[in-house]
């Protein structure tokens, strides 16, 4: 869709201020209302926020809490639980260069170049690898730590983006089978989808990590970890499908028709015609999905997981800090906001891009 | 492979075939034999059955009786057989169907890259040749949506000769289009049938029939009632519903 916007001759920037704001007297006086509160309210947040907020350790909590502002002060002492958990303290410095390498592995999988089967599988196979080499140890000379020592935003992000790489395929396989022509297998697997759906994350979650172990022999059961992973996988995939689903019928039938008169076979419809364009058709509602998908990880503490926010209750929550937790949350919030944001921004970037080729 | 192309074999034979869109039967006992290098016109009112024939030559649409063979290979169950039959036909739809998320360029270099495995540098090479053919060159690197209706319909036929198959299946290429645009297609279509090509054409142009087919089918309730080449067919058919569809389509 392509829109052509004819700008009226643009008026001075104080002349489009006034007619918008200052019509008539009742606006002005609304504009000037709003103007004052809004001015009032950000002077206030930055006063708590800056201005009498306590940034350094060197008073003790008992200074801190005395000052009128903001006690970031919590934050410089206790950053390395929010951020690495029960991690252990010499081995940090690992935790901090394994969500390095997720976030450099994340941000290259969306970066258009990267998009040929070969590339995308290495930077996974490399950055999944590395994460799971620097965390778990127990080779070249890095001492071992066990998965239930791993905590923190290592952890958050370690659990979201192996639900993705999980999910995402196995939502598109659920998709395609939901469409089979075969309607034993389309049924099953609406009926698999719909289960899946009418259940709340935290039963999936709990059911893979406590009552599982009691279903499978020994050796097919993994850590815990893993298990919980596997959950929020197959419970992100249910959503997924539907939404790659949603996609699909909005590709026309001729679409195929004119692939398969090319000569193409199955899987090279599905990839090079059927997918693309469905993914295009789905890309709102999927970068939600991952949205969604992020913020859900908090739920893995109900199963004894120290993601970030549980380790955030840790940060404050022992002694001598207990007042500070609205900082704490909202230094955790502003953490959420940048990964959830940037998500959001890359998703605006590939509708910019996909827009070239609309009908 | 059952490619027996002795020299008598016709380049498509359709024997008693019958189609059935679940209790509807929408084609009965057809017959048709079309040799290499021949031109058909198909015409005949809607809902005779004219797309679901050409759609059994390249199996869009699957048969329930008869048979069809196409350049020696007999369409049946055998996806090996499908596979090369559709890589030997072209197919151009009356909505273009071209994939709005390539250029031009890449709409009709992906098929022989993938199925014919050809590198790409001879894929792009065959495609600028027939875009030069169908004369838009020049529009290579848009996508399909910056195109009029006629350009595009031109990008599918080069699409689909970019695959060089031996018989090229027309379903009505031209109704989509303004009436001004219809000519260029046409002119694209006159050229290719100069040049040989087997081709099987639904269309209602009748000038273009005229023209270029050496028979003319009228198809009716799923049977083809009438067959002639085109100065019987207008002049002197003897069936009584094809005289009253010619008034239709070439009446006022
Ligand atoms: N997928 C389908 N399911 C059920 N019936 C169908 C299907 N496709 C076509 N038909 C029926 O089969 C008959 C022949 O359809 P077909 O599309 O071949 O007609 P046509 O001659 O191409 O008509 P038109 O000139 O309108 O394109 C019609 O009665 C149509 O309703
Ligand atoms: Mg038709």
């Amino acid at each position: 869709m392509e829109m052509v916007v004819v700008a009226p001759p643009a008026p001075g920037r104080l002349e489009d201020l006034r007619r918008r704001f200052f019509a008539t007297p009742l606006q002005a006086v609304v504009s000037l209302a709003c103007l004052t509160i809004m001015v009032f309210l950000v002077w206030k947040l930055l006063n708590w926020a800056v201005f009498s907020a306590v940034f350094t350790t060197s008073g003790g909590p008992e200074a801190c809490q005395a000052a009128a502002g903001a006690c970031w002060s919590v934050i410089a002492a206790r950053w390395r639980i929010i951020f690495f958990g029960l991690y252990p303290y010499e081995g940090q410095w690992r935790s901090a260069l394994a969500c390095v390498a997720v976030v450099v592995m994340t941000v290259l999988s969306c970066i258009p170049a990267f998009w040929t089967g070969r590339r995308i599988a290495l930077v996974w196979g490399a950055g999944t690898g590395l994460f799971y080499v620097l965390m778990k140890g127990g080779v070249l000379g890095l001492a071992h730590v066990g998965e239930e020592a791993w905590g923190g935003l290592a952890l958050t992000l370690f659990i979201f983006v192996t639900t993705c790489l999980i999910g995402f395929p196995l939502a598109i396989c659920l998709a395609l089978l939901r469409r089979s022509e075969l309607p034993w297998i389309s049924r099953t697997t609406g009926l698999i989808i719909d289960g899946v759906r009418s259940l709340p994350l935290i039963s999936i979650l709990f059911t893979f990590a406590v009552v599982l172990p009691f279903a499978l022999p020994q050796w097919l059961q993994g850590d815990k970890l893993y298990r919980v992973i596997l959950g929020s996988a197959l419970f992100f995939s249910a959503y997924q499908a539907e939404i790659v689903r949603g996609g699909m019928q909005g590709v026309a039938t001729g679409q195929e028709e004119a692939a398969m008169a090319l000569g193409m076979r199955y899987w090279q419809r599905i990839s090079r015609i059927l997918l693309p364009q469905a993914m295009r058709n789905a890309m709102p509602a999927t970068i939600n999905q991952f949205v969604i998908s992020f913020k859900e990880t908090s739920l893995v503490v109900i199963v004894g997981f120290f993601e970030i926010l549980a380790s955030g209750n840790a940060a404050y929550g022992t002694g001598e800090w207990r007042f500070a937790y609205v900082e704490v949350y909202a230094f955790i919030a502003f953490i959420y906001f940048i990964f959830v944001f940037s998500l959001s921004r890359y998703g605006a970037f590939l509708e910019r891009r996909m827009s070239v080729s609309e009908r | 492979m059952t490619s027996t192309n002795s020299t008598g074999e016709p380049a498509l034979r359709i024997e008693n075939l019958d189609k059935y869109y679940g209790t509807f039967q929408a084609l009965r006992g057809i017959n048709l034999s079309v040799q290499r290098g021949e031109k058909i016109v198909v015409c005949g009112p809607s809902g005779s059955g004219k797309s679901t024939m050409i759609r059994c030559i390249n199996r869009l649409e699957q048969h329930n009786g008869g048979r069809i063979v196409v350049l020696g290979t007999e369409l049946n169950d055998d996806v090996g057989n499908i596979d090369e039959i559709r890589r030997e036909v072209g197919m151009v739809f009356q909505h273009f169907n071209l994939f709005p998320h390539m250029t031009v360029l890449e709409n009709c270099m992906i098929s022989p890259m993938i199925v014919r495995k050809q590198p790409r540098a001879q894929a792009e090479a065959t495609a600028r040749h027939y875009l030069e053919k169908v004369r838009i060159p020049e529009q290579a690197m848009k996508y399909p949506s910056q195109l009029s209706g006629g350009q595009q319909q031109r990008v599918a036929i080069a699409r689909a000769l970019c695959m060089q198959p031996q018989i090229m299946l027309f379903d009505e290429p031209t109704s989509a289009l303004d009436p001004e645009m219809v000519s260029e297609v046409l002119d694209v279509m006159v050229t290719l049938a100069s040049e040989g090509m087997t081709m099987i054409c639904v269309t209602h142009e009748m000038g273009f029939a005229r023209r270029v087919a050496d028979r003319v089918l009228f198809m009716d309730g799923g049977e083809i009632l009438e067959e002639a080449p085109p100065d019987e067919f207008f002049t002197s058919s003897r069936n009584e519903r094809t005289r009253q569809f010619l008034s239709q389509v070439l009446g006022h």
